[in-house]
């Protein structure tokens, strides 16, 4: 563990909040002005202002991290299971366009971990699309190789072309023999 | 195998659960001929008008079970497809004739129709037909023209019994003229008035049957051929040639025979019996033609005078059907049943008329009926099913007639009751081939409120092979307790009501209650303003901040979760990364790609203790720096 501190970028810090916690409704835009009230209220809770405490912009912001919170969570999905519930689903909004400097080793970690918990993620833009696939993990320079990470990218702008992207869908084989395939009806994510 | 036609009966529930259908087993009756000339009426069933013209809002079709024996009824496993047809007018069903040309030969008014005249083979037969016509002894030739049929049979072979179909078709096309399905009364007013109001109007011509025309040729002595025109224009051409417009002339009847419409006028007389002919004998007519011309004499009578020959024997059938009716209607119904006769021979030859089913190789038989069918109903639509047992088991109502159908299955269909229906089996060996047409390539399932584990749709999913399913149905494992819901079924690129599962189909699952997790990142970006264009459907440009941004596409989101009753477990968790000016020591010190350290807040992610399992949040970072 390198516990070097470089003063010239100064200490990051990363927050998780959770806003809204396993709620089911009829009435689900009842859920919004909670997280209004949550967003409003969030930049004070942390603390940001102008000076030392600002915060990261998208592309080096805390998404894979992010991502790894949750799959500690889900990769006890089979433990005291909930008998009335199928399947799950990690939906990413990311205010940026797609574009992501991350760690290698994290992004190899949380490859892996996605991999063999078989929990896929989406990934929702609500930027502009860039004219490159996304999403777009940039690694540093010593690392040379690429590698897709399980994400399925989603721009919230563009309506009329939705990229669907990732390593599975790009490199998926028409199979001759039927498998069920998964998905949770979350219904609008890919009909905006 | 074909039924006649049967009328539909909607249920909302049936004997048991997971049956759409009830068929009587005994429905699909295998005539003893194949020849239509010689045993044409064997196989047939009538529908009549139960309630004649007392005006009853329903028709209930009633089966002649003439025929000998059922060799082979419905078992299940079988491919049946039911066909939804709807009534034609009656000049409609005229110009439904077997090489349906937008000419209307026999008119009232006697005129010929101006605006139908659109191709040589419609402007022959006009120039031969009116003078005939116009030749009549009367006006009302109603009941020298429903006569016809008879004069015909008693050329054919004296055979009596074809005079049932005819009257079953004319007592059909009476009843069920107008393409309403309810009152019998209101029928019978629509089809005066579509009558009167001329040739002009435009009329569904089936364009699958232009093609094939059925040409009753007065043969070359034999006395025995019926040939077929595969191709109008052939048939065009060939009655070019100078057509006068004489009667009997020499040329007529060259062209009669040869142009679709004109097989309305073929002198029964003349007409020869007819005997299945390959399709393939099409080719032939080039060479039959020339000789035909040359051997087809000149006795042809005229038109009116044959029906008037004809008349008495029908007349007596028809009396008992509804006499008012046929008074109202004899003139086109006359033709309606001649056209069915001609069509019934070219049914022999064709093998089928339906010409865009894929289940018909299974030859001409009841050949009557599928022409009777034709010439007065339009085709709406047809679909596959299988046979299931609780198809043939849950019998409901009068079955011997009816065919009793799930309202959801009806409605899927936009089917009522009391629609007319064939119910078809598809012969084992043309099962592959119907296969490709009606699988299901892709079906999309929803569960709700229930865990199944993957192996468990797996095995759900091969249960359902070789199965019938239809877009909305209920679909349960009880074993495994699985309740699926089929949302969705695509044949190819195509969305389907309703298709067969084979081994090949693509079950996609979707969960309406599943646990969603939504990360949120609220960087920096997400207070800055969108680009006020690029909202499709948004009439004007919106200035607004990502987030309320994506807050717009949550309301369009819980509303389209709303539509579709989800259960999900949802949790939201916002997430950040900050920058801090000034260094502040934690234990859980890391470094990003640019060798930046940052830190993660102990105390934060205690707070959510419920997502955020601290250790191994500490163990991963191990894992991290050990990469």
């Amino acid at each position: 563990m390198d516990t070097t501190i470089y003063a010239d970028y100064g200490l990051l810090k990363d927050h998780y909040k959770p806003v809204i916690e396993n709620e089911t409704r009829t009435e689900w835009e009842s859920l919004i002005a909670r997280i209004k009230e949550e967003f409003v209220k969030y930049p004070l809770e942390v603390g940001w202002n102008l000076t030392d405490r600002r915060p990261s912009n998208a592309s080096q912001g805390n998404v894979l991290e992010a991502v790894n919170v949750v799959l500690n969570i889900q990769q006890f999905h089979f433990l005291d299971r909930d008998l009335y519930r199928t399947g799950n689903s990690i939906v990413v909004v990311s205010p940026g366009c797609g574009v992501f400097e991350v760690d290698k080793g994290l992004a190899g970690i949380t490859y892996q971990r996605m991999m063999d918990n078989g929990i896929g993620s989406d990934m929702l833009s609500l930027g502009l699309p860039p004219l490159h696939i996304a999403p777009f993990f940039l690694y540093n320079v010593s690392h040379t190789s690429f590698r897709n990470l399980p994400f399925v990218q989603t721009f919230l702008t563009v309506n009329a072309s939705l990229t669907r992207m990732n390593s599975e869908t790009l490199n998926r084989k028409v199979s001759t023999t039927a498998k069920p395939t998964m998905k949770c009806h979350t219904g609008c994510i890919y009909h905006s | 195998m074909k039924t006649g036609l049967l009328s539909l009966n909607i249920h909302d529930s049936l004997t048991f659960d997971g049956s759409e259908l009830c068929l009587h087993p005994d429905l699909l009756v295998v005539p003893g001929d194949v020849m239509v000339s010689s045993h044409p009426i064997s196989t047939s069933r009538k529908i009549e008008e139960s309630k004649g013209s007392s005006g009853g809002g329903a028709t209930t079709a009633s089966v002649n079970t003439t025929s000998a024996s059922s060799t082979s009824g419905l078992s299940v496993g079988d491919m049946i497809e039911i066909r939804v047809w709807d009534p034609l007018p009656k000049e409609h069903a005229i110009l439904k004739s077997p090489g349906s040309s937008p000419a209307p030969v026999f008119r009232k008014s006697r005129i010929s129709p101006p605006g139908t005249v659109g191709s040589k083979t419609t402007t022959t037969v006009q120039g031969d037909f009116l003078p005939s016509i116009s030749n009549s002894p009367t006006g009302s030739g109603i009941f020298s023209l429903s006569t016809d049929p008879a004069g015909r049979s008693s050329n054919t072979g004296s055979n009596t019994t074809l005079l049932r179909p005819r009257a079953d078709s004319l007592a059909y096309s009476v009843g069920d003229t107008s393409e309403g399905d309810s009152d019998n009364l209101t029928s019978s007013r629509t089809y005066l008035t579509s009558s009167n109001s001329g040739p002009g109007g435009p009329r569904p011509v089936d364009s699958d049957r232009r093609d094939r025309t059925s040409l009753a040729i007065p043969s070359l002595g034999s006395g025995k051929s019926l040939t077929s025109v595969g191709n109008r224009d052939l048939a065009g051409t060939i009655a070019i040639p100078g057509l006068p417009v004489s009667v009997g002339g020499d040329n007529d009847s060259l062209s009669i025979d040869h142009v679709p419409p004109k097989t309305v006028a073929v002198p029964p007389s003349a007409l020869p019996p007819v005997f299945p002919r390959s399709r393939a004998g099409t080719a032939e007519m080039p060479g039959i033609v020339p000789s035909g011309k040359g051997g087809i004499p000149l006795s042809r009578p005229p038109i009116i005078q044959r029906r008037a020959t004809a008349g008495s024997a029908i007349h007596g059938t028809n009396q008992h059907h509804s006499p008012k009716k046929v008074h109202a209607h004899t003139r086109s119904i006359s033709d309606v049943t001649m056209d069915t006769e001609n069509l019934d021979g070219m049914e022999g030859v064709h093998g089928h008329v339906g010409s865009h089913d894929e289940d018909d190789h299974g030859g001409f038989i009841g050949g009557d009926e599928w022409s009777k069918v034709s010439t007065t109903h339009k085709l709406r639509l047809s679909f596959v099913l299988l046979v299931t047992d609780k198809t043939l088991t849950s019998l409901k109502g009068n079955t011997r007639t009816q065919v009793s159908m799930l309202r959801q299955v009806a409605d899927l269909y936009s089917l009522s009751s009391y629609d007319t229906v064939t119910v078809h089996k598809i012969e084992p060996r043309d099962h592959n081939e119907v296969l490709k047409a009606v699988s299901a390539d892709f079906v999309v399932m929803t569960i709700k409120d229930q865990f199944i584990s993957r192996g468990d749709m797996h095995l759900f999913q091969l249960g359902l092979q070789n199965s019938w399913i239809y877009e909305g149905q209920r679909l349960t494992e009880n074993t495994r307790l699985i309740k699926a819901h089929a949302l969705e079924i695509r044949h190819g690129n195509d969305a389907a009501k309703s298709g067969i599962i084979t081994d090949k189909t693509m079950i996609t699952f979707r969960s309406r209650s599943a646990r969603i997790i939504w990360l949120v990142q609220l960087s920096s970006e997400m207070w800055d303003y969108a680009p006020p264009y690029d909202h499709k459907g948004d009439p004007q440009s919106i200035c607004e901040i990502y987030f309320d941004k994506w807050v717009r596409f949550l309301y369009k989101l819980f509303a389209k979760w709303k539509a579709l009753e989800v259960t999900h477990s949802l949790t939201i968790v916002f997430f950040s990364r900050t920058f801090l000016g000034n260094g502040q020591s934690s234990p859980l010190r890391c470094k990003d790609v640019y060798g930046r350290s940052y830190v993660v807040s102990a105390s934060q992610i205690m707070v959510l203790s419920f997502l955020i399992d601290l250790s191994s949040w500490t163990q991963l970072y191990m894992l991290t720096m050990a990469y």
